[in-house]
């Protein structure tokens, strides 16, 4: 009864807003020495099963709306080999060219991946990245494949690479010449993305090197290769269709990505700002509860709200 | 050592722990089981963290570390929603 006072022989509340209780779902109750309503144990409890739910609800609607969600992406070759040659520049290596072959048995990974639903180099059934190399008759001294999925551009999937020692193994290795790209579209685990494969080669014999080299030519060739290939969205909860079909676009209706990174940002900073009031409030009407340090609990997830918002990015490599 | 001064090597400790969290976090931003992993280790830090402030404060009961591992849970599930939904 702390801020409480006596006066014409009524007890009057010292703070007006103490009035509307409502309040105290948001600010600590003074009298009962507990965190507001809204920051309780149970509303803990509360939160934690609505993220839960949060989680299996988006890595399970894809079964009952497919299509709803997914990664909207825009990435195109050319980007992504003026980014690839740029890496290699800063280093003093040689610019890759592109080569069609290449190219082709890129798009054909990235089909077999859509096709059989996995995301890996080996495929379930056995299938290595060299066996598409070498089934479109590229004899190699050198060969190396980046894969990637669900970026939003090609600058991103370029320094997701070079930021991956692995990865950057391929990409700066002054022993290849020649690199292949595919940009494929396709419903993957149920949900829209996009697939990228780099495909890089060292030809053996002088041959296949020492061809007549039009870069645009066949960047724009391997653009309408690419862009010739959907794989369309299940029409029924099986696994993802395969077709062939002219040039299209599949867009997700809701990008994926920013629908979780949004929810996320949302809740926690539903939680800061609450923390932030309880600090503020407690210190401002001297109230007595014991708790947690509600300063660190705000340090604590600012730095996990922050990390969400600049760092995690949508998009893997492998 | 003082009560004030614990108090800054507490915080000394956590500000710390939050950077080597960040820097991590930064450096492994596409590899997305090393982020899963500092994400449970930072909780796990917390968790930590908050039951030594209070244990020498002398203050520490069953409700205080809860709220800790509620957080620390809330805090997790917030990167879990993003790496993997």
């Amino acid at each position: 009864m702390s801020d409480l006072y006596a006066k014409n022989g009524e007890w009057k509340p010292k703070n007006p807003i103490r009035k509307y209780q409502f309040i105290y779902h948001f600010l600590p109750h003074p009298d009962h020495g507990k965190r507001a309503k809204l920051l309780s144990l149970s509303a803990f409890q509360a939160y934690i099963s609505v993220l839960i739910l949060l989680v299996i609800l988006l890595s399970s609607l894809h079964r009952f709306m497919p299509g709803l969600l997914g990664y909207a992406s825009n990435i195109n070759i050319k980007d992504l080999l003026v980014e690839t040659n740029k890496k290699r520049e800063e280093l003093g290596l040689n610019d890759l060219r592109i080569n069609p072959v290449l190219s082709e048995a890129a798009r054909q990974k990235a089909e077999h991946m859509f096709q059989n639903n996995y995301w890996a180099h080996v495929a379930p059934d056995g299938t290595e990245p060299w066996d598409f190399i070498l089934g479109e008759g590229y004899d190699y001294v050198y060969a190396g494949e980046n894969l990637a999925k669900n970026f939003g551009n090609s600058d991103d999937v370029v320094e997701a690479w070079y930021n991956s020692p692995t990865h950057r193994e391929n990409l700066l290795n002054g022993h290849y010449s020649e690199i292949g790209f595919a940009v494929v579209d396709g419903v993957l685990d149920g949900y829209e993305t996009t697939l990228v494969v780099q495909m890089f080669g060292a030809p053996r014999g002088a041959g296949q090197a020492a061809e007549i080299y039009d870069e645009n030519k066949i960047l724009q060739e391997v653009e309408e290769s690419n862009a010739s290939v959907v794989v369309a969205p299940p029409a029924q909860a099986e696994l993802p269709a395969f077709a062939i079909s002219g040039p299209a676009e599949v867009l997700p209706t809701l990008d994926v990505s920013y629908v979780s990174k949004g929810l996320s940002l949302m809740f926690g900073s539903f939680v800061i700002v609450l923390l932030g009031l309880d600090f503020w409030y407690t210190r401002k009407y001297g109230v007595v509860k014991i708790n947690g340090n509600t300063l660190a609990h705000i340090t604590y997830l600012l730095i996990v709200i922050v990390s969400i918002w600049f760092l995690l990015k949508p998009g893997s490599v492998l | 050592m003082s009560r004030s001064e614990k108090n800054l090597l507490l915080y000394l400790v956590l500000l710390i722990g939050m950077l080597v969290f960040f820097v991590c976090i930064i450096f492994f931003r596409y590899d997305r089981f090393a982020l899963t992993l500092i994400s449970v280790l930072g909780s796990i830090f917390y968790i930590f963290w908050g039951i030594i402030h209070h244990v020498l404060e002398g203050r520490l009961k069953k409700e205080v570390v809860v709220e800790y591992v509620f957080l620390s849970v809330v805090a997790f599930l917030l990167f879990y929603l993003v790496l993997y939904s």
